[in-house]
């Protein structure tokens, strides 16, 4: 479980979070909806400790965020917008690294490996150098090192980009297995089909600030609109950013 | 196992697959300095002996004037040829490397007992001309003499009366005569660590960065000191391999070679003291370029920045090369410049005292974790991630 109290950034003069707060709950998919430059990935920036908050808290099942950066990473598994592998390492080798970061070691590692080669259909590439990887089999290798130490709670930043529709099917279907065992993940988005397709509860979130919250149908009730995208616009009030 | 060692690993598995890097540092750094020093050394030696020992050609103008001194002058190896229309010209244009011109007046002057006047033309700027003229004017100086020693033995004066001294002219240096061709190898020492820490360097934090695998790398629950110090560590580690294959390179080629003319003794011995003493600036350089590399945002951009860099830290190295002065007390702290010395005695086959050996590495070490320091704080800069 995530929770974020009142976090607030600016970058000079530019608010980009301004007092956001939510939950992450276990056992439930949560999307952070917004257009771009709304402050999403900033929001998530602060809460894998990257970028220390102006003010607000951020704990991660029950650890402070910025005071015990550590205990907070160890109970999270990020995958950032930034998914770069190292060309020269195969597969196996970029998830082991992680792994080994998180604390993994011999056979529980290799087993690890092994659980989430399957889970993510990677067997075809996993020793192989990571360079000429597709977009597709990038993204699977940069979930798996992420989620390599098993972590109670998954954060992914735009994770449907760039894939195509075969992957996009692989990865929802991993997380919805991952929401079945009972973990807290938290994506942040801007494609209105992954929020309808895979969300539980949406966090609308615009120019730094939380316009609703909810499930789907909850929002597109509250907007009076019959589908998700039709809501979206009318909860943050313009289109600016969804045609761009 | 911390995590720096699990760093460490991966980077050094990661860098020995990159075949340009470890051709880079490895052939370049590690065998070009040793072949480029071997040839040099094996080139200007053997222009030095064979200037000594050719037979020169010596355009004369004016030779019917001199016939029995020229005659002389085979002796020396010394032929004598037609000379050219202009001598200065020729001279100039490299045409000859020494003209001698002797004037009308020359035999005239002989005879009467004057001091006969003639006149070498030769450009003294450059080496080989210099051998070529030193070997002319022996020549002529000995003739010259055996005349004044004739001439004195006839009117019954002992020739030795006037050899007033005998200036010994005895080399001290352990070797012999050529060792001040030792003051290359210490530079190519030291650019080749810093060649192996400038390219590790570049690709260890601007790499990563440009890869877009910094961002998830620093989102693992691991301190960002940890990260800097494996792969700091990964950098000295590659440093030190590239300094023993470079004095492995020394040795090996130093025996090939022969250089004992040239006051080059490379024992084997050396290669330990050496890489014993030139560690702490490899850690030093490494911590200074992985602190300025880390500005960069590109492998590019932290090449530029760090052979900027290169140039500056070898300032001390080539002033040490031109001046040769002795460093000791305060100075022997400054890094690179004591180094520079000190490389240079072990080479001449000089044992080192406590200080030699402490001041400079206590140097280094200190400069090194200042720099490591600052690069740690800059880890710490969200800055530095995006």
């Amino acid at each position: 479980m995530i929770r974020v109290e009142n976090l607030k950034k600016h970058f000079g003069a530019v608010k980009a979070v301004d007092g956001v707060s939510f939950e992450i709950a276990d056992g439930r998919i949560t999307g952070l909806l917004g257009p771009n430059g709304s402050g999403k990935t900033t929001t998530l920036r602060m809460l894998y400790g990257l970028l220390r908050p102006d003010a607000g808290r951020v704990q991660v099942d029950g650890a402070d965020a910025i005071r015990e950066p550590l205990q907070a990473k160890a109970a999270m598994g990020v995958v950032p917008d930034a998914r770069g592998l190292y060309p020269r390492l195969s597969a196996r080798e970029n998830i082991a690294y992680y792994g080994e970061l998180q604390g993994l070691r011999g056979s529980a590692l290799a087993r690890r490996i092994e659980t989430l080669a399957q889970e993510l259909d990677m067997g075809a590439f996993l020793e192989r150098p990571c360079k000429g990887f597709s977009q597709g089999q990038r993204a699977k290798v940069a979930i798996a090192r992420a989620f390599v130490g098993d972590p109670q709670n998954l954060v992914l930043d735009e994770p449907g980009n760039g894939l195509d529709v075969m992957s996009n099917r692989a990865l929802r279907q991993y997380l919805r297995e991952q929401r079945a065992r009972g973990k807290a993940v938290l994506l942040s988005t801007h494609i209105m089909q992954e929020v309808a397709a895979l969300c539980d509860q949406v966090i609308i979130i615009s120019e730094g600030r939380i316009r609703a919250t909810g499930s789907p149908e909850e929002l597109m009730i509250q907007a009076d609109a019959d589908n998700i995208e039709d809501a979206f616009v009318r909860l943050i009030g313009t289109d600016e950013g969804i045609m761009a | 196992m911390s995590a720096w060692v699990v760093v460490l690993r991966k980077e050094l598995r990661d860098l020995s697959r990159d075949r340009r890097t470890m051709s880079n540092i490895l052939i370049l750094g590690a065998l070009l300095g040793p072949v480029l020093a071997m040839g040099l050394l094996m080139l200007s030696m053997k222009m030095v002996a064979d200037e000594a020992e050719k037979t020169i050609e010596l355009p004369v103008q004016g030779a019917a004037h001199a016939p029995v001194m020229l005659d002389y002058l085979r002796a020396f190896r010394i032929q004598v040829t037609d000379a050219p229309e202009d001598p200065a010209a020729a001279v100039r244009a490299q045409e000859a490397e020494a003209v001698l011109v002797i004037p009308a007046q020359f035999a005239e002057r002989l005879r009467q007992g004057r001091p006969a006047e003639l006149t070498l033309l030769s450009d003294h700027s450059r080496t080989r001309a210099r051998i070529v003229r030193e070997r002319i004017e022996n020549a002529i100086q000995n003739y010259a003499s055996a005349i004044g020693s004739l001439r004195l033995s006839l009117r019954g004066v002992d020739p030795a009366m006037v050899q007033v001294m005998t200036l010994h002219d005895q080399d001290l240096s352990p070797g012999g005569s050529g060792a001040a061709l030792l003051s290359l190898l210490p530079y190519l020492l030291i650019i080749g660590i810093m060649q192996a820490a400038m390219v590790v360097a570049a690709d260890l934090t601007a790499g990563e960065r440009e890869r877009q695998s910094l961002e998830p790398l620093m989102a693992n629950p691991v301190a960002p000191e940890q990260l800097m110090a494996g792969k700091l560590v990964a950098n000295v580690l590659l440093s030190l391999v590239v300094l023993l294959l470079s004095l492995a390179g020394f040795a090996l080629g130093s025996r090939m070679v022969n250089l004992g003319e040239a006051g080059l003794e490379f024992s084997l011995w050396s290669i330990p003291v050496l890489l014993l003493l030139l560690a702490p600036l490899a850690f030093m350089f490494a911590s200074l370029m992985s602190f300025v590399g880390a500005f960069a945002r590109t492998v590019k951009e932290a090449q530029t920045y760090l052979s900027l860099l290169v140039l500056a830290a070898l300032m001390p190295s080539m002033l040490q090369m031109v001046l040769q002065t002795r460093v000791q007390d305060v100075q022997l702290l400054l890094p690179v410049w004591s180094h520079n010395y000190l490389i240079n005695e072990v080479l001449r086959g000089e044992s080192l005292s406590w200080g030699e050996w402490l001041l400079p590495s206590a140097g280094a070490l200190l400069a090194g974790l200042l720099f490591a320091l600052l690069a740690a704080r800059l880890y710490r800069r969200p800055g530095f991630i995006f």
